[in-house]
C-alpha cells in the first residue's frame, strides 16, 4: 500500500471562475449548482440545488456557467507550485492532486513536515487548500478535508480513519442510501461485512467501494512530471468532411505527439483518439500504443474510428469532424521497447488482425476474454484486437451452471417454446417449481420430444436495482433427437440460451 | 501415367511450398485416436451434423494448447460463427488469448479468411451456403501455401475436403426425469474421407463432465435381447427338454 499525499482546493470551480471564498457565488451547469463558495454555503445555498432555490435563500448570490477548461488551466498554477517541491504529480482532477510521499517525506523530513511544506507552497501560490497524507488516494483525499487543513493519518490507520465516516463519501450514492437503509451508517460498519458476502450482493461496484472502506487501494498511482501536457490537438474549420483529411491530420498530429513523448522521455501505454463530430457527438477510444507505433500506425487507428462510427440513428445530417485529439493515457519512462502488460499480439498475428480492421472496421475482429458471469453468454466478453480488456468482474456467481459448458452460444437468445403433455406452456412459480413436467420443446413449428430436463435454476440477479433487474429461471433438456439444450423462461417467454451441440 | 505425373507435379509443389515444411497440426490427445498423426497442414477438414460445434472447439483447443512453431500454443481464426462457444473451447484447453474471432464477415468472408490464414495455426470457417468457387479456389491455395488448417463447419459442398469428422450416436448423461445435470456425452468420432480410406472410430467423452474431451473407456451396458429362434442366428440346433417347437 502506498502512501499518498493529496493536495485539495476547496469549492475548486467556484475558485477557477474567479469567486473568492468570502464571496458568496455558486457555479452552475444544466440550471443546477454545481459547486458553491463558502460563504454561499453558510447562507443555505448548496450542491445539486436549483438555481432558483439557491437565489431564493441568498439573493446576493454571484452565478457563473461552469466552465471545465478554466478550472484545469488555472489548476495548472496549484500543480506548478507543488511540482516546484516533489516532481511526481498526479492530476486526479482539477482541485485535487496526488503526490506519492516516500521519497518527498524522507527528503523534507517526515510526512508532517512535507504536508505543511505544501500546504504553504500552495497557499503562496495564491489558493486555499488542505493537505493530508494516508495509505491510499480515497483515504489521502478524506484526510486532506479533515481537520483544519488536513491531517497525516499514520500507516495502516486508514480503516480506523475512515470508520466514522459516512458511506455517502465513497460517491456511489445509490449504494450510500441501500447501505443507509439496510442499517449500515458507517464505513467502519460496511468494512466489518465479509468480503465475498459484499461481492455477492452489490457486485464489482460494491466489491470495490468495500476495497475503499476497508482502507486498501483500488488501483496504483500512475505519478507523471507535472506541467508536462502532452495531448496533441486540432480543430477542423470548416469541418472536415473527407476522412482522408482528417487521417492526414492525424499523422501530422501524431508526429508532434511522438516528439513531445520523446522530449519528455516518456513513452504512453495508450493513445486515447478523441473525434468529435458537428453533430455534438464524440467518439473516444483506446488504443495500445506501448512506445511502438508510428506517426502512420497512429494514422491508421484514426481512420479505423471513424470508419467503425455510424451515422446517428435518427437520420441527423453528418456534418463532419471538427475537433481531432490524441491524448496519451498512462505514461511510462521510455526504456526502449515495452514489454505488453497483456499477452502481447504477435507480429504476423497484429498484421492479420491490422487487414481484417482495414476491411471490416474496428470492432470486427475480437478476442474473447473470459469474465464473471452466470448465463454463459454473460461469460465472455468480446475485445476488439488493440484495445485493453475490461476490468475483471470477481465475486461468487451462485446458480452459474457448473463444466461442461455449452458449444454454441448464440448471441441473441432464440424464442422458443416448452410445452408440457397437454401442449400448454410450461410455467415456473415463484417457488420455483415447473407448472408440469416439459414434454416437447418446439422451435419455429417443430415439435421435437424432451426426454430427459432438469431444474429449474433460478437466477434473480441485481433484484435491488429496478432497471437492471433481471429474473431468470434455467432448465437443460434433452430431445428425442440427442441435442441438448439450455433454456430459460424470463417474463414467461422461453428461449434458447445455448446448444451443447 | 498421366496420373502418375499429376501426382509427381503435386509432391514437386508440396516440396517448394512453405506448407510442406511445416509438420502436422497437433490434435488433443484424446482425438489422436481418429487423427493419429494430427491434422494435415495445408488441409481441409469438414464438421458436419450433430456434435459439429463441438468437435470445431475440440480442433480449436487442440491447434491452440498445443499448435504454434514451437508447440506451445498457436493461433486460431473463427469466422463467421458469433455463437462460436468460447468458454467450451477454453473447458477442452483452448487458450482464449489467442483466439481471434470474427463474428460477421459479410460479404468480405473470403478476404478475412486470406488475410488470417497467412498468421494463424486453424480456421474454424463457416462459409456461406454458395460460396463462390474462385474463392474457395483461392482460399484453399492459400491453406496449403501456408500450411493453414481450415476446419470448414457446415459446408458439404466444398471440394477437395479429404478429410470429414463426425459423431455418431451421441447420448447426454446425468439428466433425468427432473433431476440430474448434464454431464457429459458420450460419443462416437467418426473420421472418413480420402485421407483415411477405411475410416476411424473412436468413443469419446465429447465434452467429459470437466468440460476436456477424453477417451470413453467404458464398456457399453448389456442389453437383454431375445432368444434366437432361428439356427443361422445362432440358435442351439436341438433344445433341451420340450419337443421342437
Amino acid at each position: 500500500m502506498s502512501r499518498v499525499l493529496v493536495v485539495w482546493c476547496p469549492d475548486w470551480p467556484v475558485t477557477a471562475a474567479g469567486i473568492d471564498a468570502a464571496t458568496p457565488g455558486a457555479v452552475v451547469s444544466g440550471g443546477r449548482v454545481a459547486a458553491c463558495s463558502a460563504a454561499a454555503r453558510a447562507d443555505g445555498v448548496r450542491r445539486g440545488q436549483a438555481l432558483r432555490d439557491a437565489q431564493r435563500r441568498c439573493p446576493g448570490l454571484v452565478v457563473r456557467d461552469r466552465d471545465a477548461d478554466a478550472e484545469g488551466r488555472a489548476f495548472e498554477a496549484v500543480v506548478a507550485a507543488v511540482a516546484e517541491l516533489t516532481p511526481k504529480v498526479e492530476v486526479v482532477r482539477p482541485g485535487l492532486l496526488a503526490v506519492p510521499v516516500r521519497g518527498a517525506a524522507r527528503f523534507y523530513g517526515g510526512e508532517e513536515s512535507l504536508r505543511v511544506l505544501l500546504q504553504d507552497a500552495v497557499v503562496e501560490a495564491g489558493h486555499d487548500c488542505g493537505t493530508g497524507i494516508a495509505d491510499g488516494l480515497f483515504a489521502a483525499e478524506l484526510a486532506a478535508r479533515a481537520g483544519n487543513g488536513g491531517v497525516v493519518v499514520p500507516e495502516g490507520g486508514a480503516a480506523e480513519f475512515l470508520a466514522p465516516y459516512s458511506p455517502v463519501v465513497l460517491g456511489r450514492p445509490e449504494l450510500a442510501e441501500l447501505l443507509w437503509r439496510l442499517g449500515v451508517r458507517t464505513l467502519g460498519a460496511f468494512a466489518a461485512l465479509p468480503a465475498g458476502r459484499v461481492a455477492a450482493r452489490f457486485g464489482a461496484e460494491g466489491a470495490l467501494a468495500h476495497r475503499l472502506a476497508r482502507g486498501e487501494e483500488p488501483r496504483p498511482l500512475a505519478a507523471v512530471d507535472g506541467a508536462a501536457d502532452l495531448a496533441a490537438h486540432t480543430v477542423f474549420d470548416p469541418p472536415a468532411e473527407r476522412a482522408d483529411r482528417v487521417v492526414f491530420t492525424a499523422k501530422r498530429l501524431a508526429d508532434e505527439l511522438h516528439a513531445g513523448l520523446a522530449a519528455a522521455g516518456a513513452a504512453c501505454v495508450r493513445l486515447e483518439v478523441a473525434v468529435e463530430f458537428a453533430d455534438g457527438r464524440e467518439s473516444r477510444r483506446l488504443w495500445r500504443h506501448d512506445g511502438l507505433l508510428s506517426a502512420l500506425a497512429v494514422a491508421d487507428r484514426v481512420r479505423w474510428q471513424l470508419a467503425a462510427w455510424r451515422p446517428a440513428e435518427d437520420g441527423a445530417e453528418w456534418g463532419g469532424v471538427v475537433r481531432l485529439g490524441l491524448v496519451p493515457d498512462q505514461l511510462v519512462a521510455d526504456t526502449g521497447r515495452q514489454e505488453a502488460l497483456w499477452g502481447r499480439v504477435t507480429d504476423p498475428v497484429a498484421r492479420a488482425a491490422d487487414r481484417v480492421q482495414a476491411l471490416l472496421g474496428h470492432r470486427a475482429i475480437t478476442r474473447p476474454v473470459l469474465t464473471g458471469g452466470r448465463g454463459p453468454a454473460e461469460q465472455v466478453v468480446k475485445v476488439p484486437v488493440g484495445d485493453l480488456p475490461p476490468d475483471e468482474r470477481d465475486g461468487p456467481w451462485p446458480g452459474r451452471l457448473g463444466a461442461p459448458a455449452p458449444a454454441v452460444v448464440p448471441a441473441a437468445p432464440v424464442p422458443v417454446r416448452l410445452v408440457d403433455a397437454a401442449g400448454a406452456d410450461v410455467a415456473v412459480s415463484a417457488r420455483r417449481t415447473v407448472s408440469a413436467p416439459p414434454a416437447a420443446l418446439v422451435v419455429g413449428d417443430a415439435p421435437a420430444a424432451v426426454v430427459a430436463w432438469a431444474g429449474p435454476w433460478p437466477a434473480d440477479e441485481r433484484w435491488w436495482d429496478p432497471e437492471r433487474a433481471r429474473r431468470r429461471a434455467r432448465l437443460q433438456v434433452v430431445t428425442e433427437d440427442g441435442a441438448a439444450y439450455l433454456v430459460a423462461v424470463e417474463g414467461g417467454r422461453w428461449h434458447i440460451e445455448a446448444a451443447y451441440d | 501415367m498421366a496420373e502418375a505425373a499429376l501426382r509427381d507435379a503435386t509432391a514437386l509443389r508440396d516440396a517448394v511450398s512453405p506448407g510442406a515444411a511445416r509438420a502436422a497440426l497437433p490434435v488433443l490427445p484424446a482425438l489422436r485416436a481418429v487423427l493419429p498423426g494430427g491434422l494435415r497442414a495445408g488441409s481441409l477438414v469438414g464438421l458436419d451434423g450433430p456434435g459439429a460445434a463441438s468437435l470445431g472447439a475440440a480442433l480449436v483447443a487442440g491447434a491452440s494448447r498445443h499448435g504454434g512453431a514451437d508447440g506451445t500454443g498457436g493461433w486460431c481464426g473463427v469466422v463467421g460463427l458469433p455463437a462460436f462457444g468460447v468458454r467450451a473451447a477454453a473447458g477442452m484447453g483452448a487458450a482464449p488469448e489467442r483466439l481471434l474471432l470474427v463474428d460477421e464477415p459479410g460479404g468480405r468472408w473470403a478476404d478475412v479468411v486470406a488475410a488470417l490464414v497467412e498468421a494463424v495455426d486453424l480456421i474454424l470457417l463457416r462459409p456461406p451456403d454458395r460460396p463462390d468457387p474462385a474463392a474457395v479456389r483461392r482460399l484453399s491455395a492459400l491453406a496449403r501455401r501456408h500450411g493453414a488448417v481450415l476446419a470448414l463447419a457446415d459446408a458439404p459442398a466444398w471440394p477437395g475436403v479429404r478429410l470429414r469428422l463426425r459423431t455418431a450416436a451421441p447420448s447426454w448423461e446425468g439428466l433425468g426425469a427432473g433431476h440430474g445435470r448434464l454431464r457429459g456425452r458420450r460419443a462416437e468420432v467418426v473420421a472418413e474421407g480420402r485421407d483415411v480410406p477405411r475410416g476411424r472410430r473412436a468413443r469419446l467423452w465429447l465434452p467429459a463432465p470437466d468440460g476436456t474431451v477424453a477417451p470413453d473407456t467404458a464398456r457399453p451396458a448389456l442389453q437383454l435381447v431375445g432368444e434366437p429362434t432361428r439356427v443361422s442366428e445362432g440358435a442351439p440346433v436341438h433344445r433341451r427338454g420340450g419337443g421342437a417347437a
